[in-house]
């Protein structure tokens, strides 16, 4: 009886103990995604992180890519301007599946010390936060959670938080070792599938994920897509993605669809999320700051997006 | 003849140990080949590196031939001659090398000392470059200066050193590099055509594919042409199209299907092709031409691709473009129902000619003879069932495999032979048709193809008579194999890599009473051997002796002794045996019944044991025992269980062979319990045997 009484306040003193850290792990205001090669901040987007109060950023550092075998860092931003002071850095380092196929223990010592060393060297003060984002399978899990697990336990000695993007897919399968997540709520669809006519947002066909959202056992903010993609058909077969509004090469058979979350569909996912997680809104992250998407909405319709 | 023996060597080497890997070799050679080569992507066809070396070689007297990264040697060289300009350039050089590093994606992110050094030295190198006023370094310095500028990211900058200054320098390799950092300079400014046409000129097509990326499609073919229907970039994307549709047309698994390109947006480039051919701004209709023969030749439309072949022959091009023409016509030719081998002769000739001045690295050629030779011509022989022609197109695809080999790694030779159809068919071959191959190939021939084939081939001699001599052994031929064998001298027996099982192994031990195994990894096994006498020749000797004392042998007892024997050799010969060496050179990992083989020496076997069984008791059980143990097939099914290691019988074959000659061992063991020797206590078979009757 002893043990078990003992057993039971070791318990509660856990529960206690990570129920504090979450807490404090839950964030609040207007975020956006930095994912580009240089940071250069236009005047218009200086404006609209005024104007909105995106007090941080989460800001693509580099990639992790497979060359010859190893996992090397790659496409590395270069830093030609300065981070406003009200914004708070989150930098975020995206992994490539396939560098999780193997497990590599000393890949999540290079990561950390690399992305403290951009820090540093391009005066990015004030990193309390740091994202791994990582489109991990089922096939990858076990190498993922593993290395998670390392990273984890060297922010923590930094007194740094570990954030983590969560795919839909990856709902149901098990929590990776991080003080918090953000679920991407983007690419729910396919693209390559020209009768699929919200692949970037359609809240309903994530819905068989969307009932493990509730348990899943991490602080959770979301990230809404504010991004178009302009596809290129040949009749219905997929070709490729289009970068440049440049359209005098097309044939008369091909297609090119526009494929963007209309305010109608990000704010059906935000309410469909909300009732399904309180917290989950408050702090409103959109994906990406760039000039073209800052401009994709009205002013009141980026209230509405930001309205918590 | 030195190539030609270690060819043999290595191909006998890779059969003999076939089993061993199988699994690292992966699938046999497709010889499905690209047909169009225009852009070799992968070819270093510029020589950089080799020309930059040169310098060197020749500032250092031929001491150094290359300049690593802060090379200290040439450094040290060049303090030791106290050329100071040298020098002071070094300093630049190294400076550049070493920070230019701090750029490079690597683990180590520079800090932000590393970092404003860097951009302090880059500007530094800047200056100097500029200021530079000696006539010995013009070149290098102008191309650091392209080269800190381009780490700048100075684009506009690069753009007006290469009009104002760059451009007037002499030609060389320096020249050269540095007008391709001004095209990038260019390209990263928007002017990809011009960037384009410089790279093209140079024959740089790692940076045109990187310029050309997003057009990598039938949309991206019509962009460029409409900005240029003259584009360097176009030969590079119309290869890129043509080249990728036949993949699509492939089966290979690794192709990613979304790079595929269908059959419909095929039958468009035609479309779109006819229309470049039709506006006549092509300066390479040749080029448009070849493009649709081929493709409609994926698409197996033969007339269309005659059609158009013949057109684009005629039609004005690049030598190249033409040179790419004229091997589709082959291929299209090849594969005509009724073959004009005169004609295929020729062009086949006139390919042999390419590839013996193409540049190092540069297959195209032997691949498009590989793919005739062994695509189009080879299995219209084999419809022949033409032994000889077909053993000489593998023979001729073995020795371009080599000449492939020969210029280019010399450390992979493993992985060159791993599909070697021409030993791997000899070797399945019986000996009169080996023989009849031979004769073919020294034999003189008329004008035509036949010739021309054979002209091509080196019959080695030790290697076909050792081979002769043990397919002779294989069909039980012992007197014909002897008059082979005996010419092979030991040293080429040594070298091969069965000699060390030869060396190792006992044709007189009873096979199923002794296994003789053997480590199949030690270095013993890839040293030279060391025998004294050809084993082939001693088992020879003793099985004409043996058999010729047998058919003389009245006595019914000496009689059943011999065709013991006989049968104990027959057995080790065969590939069930451990001397599978004397009628072979592999031993297959399985058995799959159908070997010819194992047919002649396994019959024969049987027969003598069917003999010896008649003699005493002794005799007899051996015999019975034998008789058991050869069968391959399944008497029957077990499950293992895997707690104590035990096995239970869960289905039984009556009509097996092997349940029958079991049978026929343990009636006679029932009937005589004396005869229950220790190997038969011991044989777990017949335990298991006996436990269910």
């Amino acid at each position: 009886m002893k043990k078990r009484i003992y057993f039971t306040i070791v318990c509660i003193l856990f529960l206690a103990c990570s129920c504090s850290n979450r807490k404090s792990a839950v964030t609040e205001g207007n975020s956006a995604y930095y994912w580009r090669t240089s940071f250069v901040l236009s005047p218009a987007e200086r404006e609209f992180i005024k104007e909105y109060g995106i007090s941080r950023l989460y800001i693509r550092y580099f990639d992790v890519v497979m060359q010859e075998g190893d996992a090397m860092p790659n496409a590395t931003l270069k830093f030609k301007d300065t981070l406003p002071s009200s914004v708070q850095p989150v930098p975020t380092v995206f992994i490539m599946n396939e560098c999780m196929q193997k497990r590599d223990n000393t890949l999540a010592n290079k990561i950390f010390k690399r992305i403290l060393q951009i820090s540093e060297s391009n005066n990015i003060n004030n990193v309390k936060e740091i994202q791994i984002d990582c489109d991990w399978t089922k096939r990858t899990e076990g190498n993922f959670l593993k290395f998670m697990e390392q990273l984890h336990a060297l922010t923590q000695e930094k007194g740094i938080m570990l954030s983590t993007t969560v795919r839909c897919y990856q709902l149901n399968w098990q929590v990776p070792k991080a003080d918090r997540g953000v679920v991407m709520m983007y690419n729910t669809g396919d693209f390559r599938n020209i009768k699929d006519e919200k692949p970037i947002l359609n809240i309903d066909s994530v819905g068989g994920y969307l009932k493990y959202l509730k348990k899943y056992d991490l602080p959770l903010t979301c990230a809404y897509p504010v991004f178009k993609w302009d596809l290129l058909f040949h009749k219905e077969n997929f070709r490729e993605v289009l970068y440049t509004e440049d359209r005098s090469f097309l044939f008369q058979s091909d297609t090119v669809v526009r494929r963007e979350p209309s305010l109608a569909d990000i704010l059906k996912a935000k309410e469909r999320l909300q009732s399904i997680r309180k917290d989950i809104n408050k702090e409103i992250v959109i994906f990406d700051l760039s000039d073209y998407n800052i401009k994709r909405f009205k002013d009141e319709e980026y209230k509405k997006i930001f309205a918590h | 003849m030195k190539n030609i023996k270690r060819f043999l060597l290595i191909s006998l080497l890779i059969i003999a140990f076939s089993g061993k890997l199988t699994a690292c070799v992966g699938h046999p050679a497709t010889y499905n080949y690209f047909l169009m080569s225009l852009a070799p992507v992968n070819c270093d066809c510029r020589n950089i590196d080799e020309r930059i070396n040169k310098f060197w070689s020749e500032y250092t007297g031929g001491k150094f031939n290359e300049y690593h990264g802060n090379s200290t040697e040439i450094f040290n060289f060049a303090k030791k001659k106290k050329d100071t300009e040298m020098i002071e350039y070094l300093n630049y050089l190294n400076a550049y090398l070493y920070y230019g590093n701090a750029f490079v994606e690597s683990w180590d992110y520079p800090t932000k000392e590393d970092l404003s050094e860097a951009e302090r030295t880059v500007k530094k190198i800047i200056k100097a470059s500029r200021e530079y006023k000696g006539e010995r370094f013009k070149s290098q310095y102008a191309l650091l200066y392209m080269r800190a500028n381009m780490l700048d990211e100075n684009y506009a900058d690069m753009v007006s050193y290469w009009k104002n200054k760059a451009q007037y320098l002499p030609e060389s390799v320096y020249k050269e590099m540095i007008e391709n950092y001004y095209a990038g300079a260019l390209f990263h400014l928007g002017d990809k055509e011009k960037a384009l046409n410089i790279f093209s000129r140079q024959g740089d097509f790692k940076s045109i594919k990187w310029c050309v990326k997003e057009q990598r499609n039938l949309s991206g073919i019509k962009k460029i042409y409409r900005e240029n229907p003259n584009s360097e970039a176009l030969y590079y994307l119309v290869q890129d199209f043509v080249n990728r549709s036949q993949d699509a047309f492939d089966e290979e698994p690794e192709n990613e299907i979304d790079e595929m390109v269908d059959k419909s947006e095929m039958l468009e480039f035609i479309s779109f092709a006819n229309e470049v051919i039709k506006e006549n701004k092509t300066d390479d209709p040749c080029l448009w031409n070849a493009a649709c023969a081929l493709l409609y030749d994926i698409l197996k439309d033969k007339n269309n691709a005659k059609k158009y072949i013949n057109i684009a022959l005629n039609s004005k091009g690049r030598a190249l473009t033409k040179d790419n023409a004229r091997c589709i016509n082959l291929w299209i030719a090849s594969n005509e129902r009724n073959l004009d081998l005169d004609f295929i002769t020729k062009e086949l000739k006139w390919i042999d000619s390419k590839i013996a001045s193409a540049k190092a690295n540069d297959y195209y050629f032997i691949n498009v003879k590989e793919k005739v030779l062994m695509l189009s011509l080879l299995p219209k022989f084999w419809k022949k069932q033409n032994t000889n022609l077909i053993c000489a197109i593998e023979a001729e695809n073995d020795r371009l495999r080599f000449e492939r080999y020969k210029i280019y790694d010399t450390t992979n030779e493993y992985y060159i032979y791993r599909s070697n159809d021409y030993s791997y068919h000899l070797m399945n071959l019986s000996a009169q048709e080996i023989e009849s191959f031979v004769y073919f190939v020294k034999e003189k021939h008329n004008e035509g193809f036949e010739k021309y084939i054979c002209s091509t081939i080196k019959i080695e001699d030790n290697f076909f008579n050792d081979l002769i001599g043990t397919t002779y052994i294989a069909q039980g031929e012992f007197a014909k194999a002897i008059g082979y064998l005996e010419k092979v001298p030991l040293s080429f027996i040594n070298e091969l890599s069965v000699a060390y099982y030869m060396q190792r192994r006992d044709y007189r031990k009873e096979s199923w009473f002794e296994r003789q195994p053997l480590s199949d990894d030690g270095e013993e096994m890839y040293k030279l051997q060391t025998m004294k006498t050809n084993c082939k020749v001693d088992f020879c000797k003793e099985m004409l002796n043996l058999e010729n004392q047998f058919s003389k042998a009245s006595d019914n007892k000496e009689k059943q002794e011999l065709a013991y024997k006989l049968a104990v050799r027959y057995y080790q010969a065969s590939s069930a045996g451990d001397c599978w060496f004397l009628s072979r050179y592999y031993k297959p990992s399985y058995y799959d019944g159908k070997d010819r083989i194992d047919e002649t020496l396994l019959q024969k076997c049987t027969s003598m044991l069917n003999i010896s069984k008649q003699g005493n008791k002794e005799l007899k059980t051996k015999s019975l025992y034998a008789l058991a143990f050869i069968p391959r097939d399944n008497w029957a099914e077990y499950d293992y269980n895997w707690n104590d290691g035990t096995f239970t019988i869960t289905k039984v074959y009556k009509n097996s062979l092997k349940y029958k000659r079991l049978n026929d061992l343990y009636t006679f063991i029932q009937q005589n319990p004396d005869c229950k020797t220790e190997y038969i206590r011991k044989c777990d078979v017949f335990y298991q045997f006996a436990k269910r009757k």
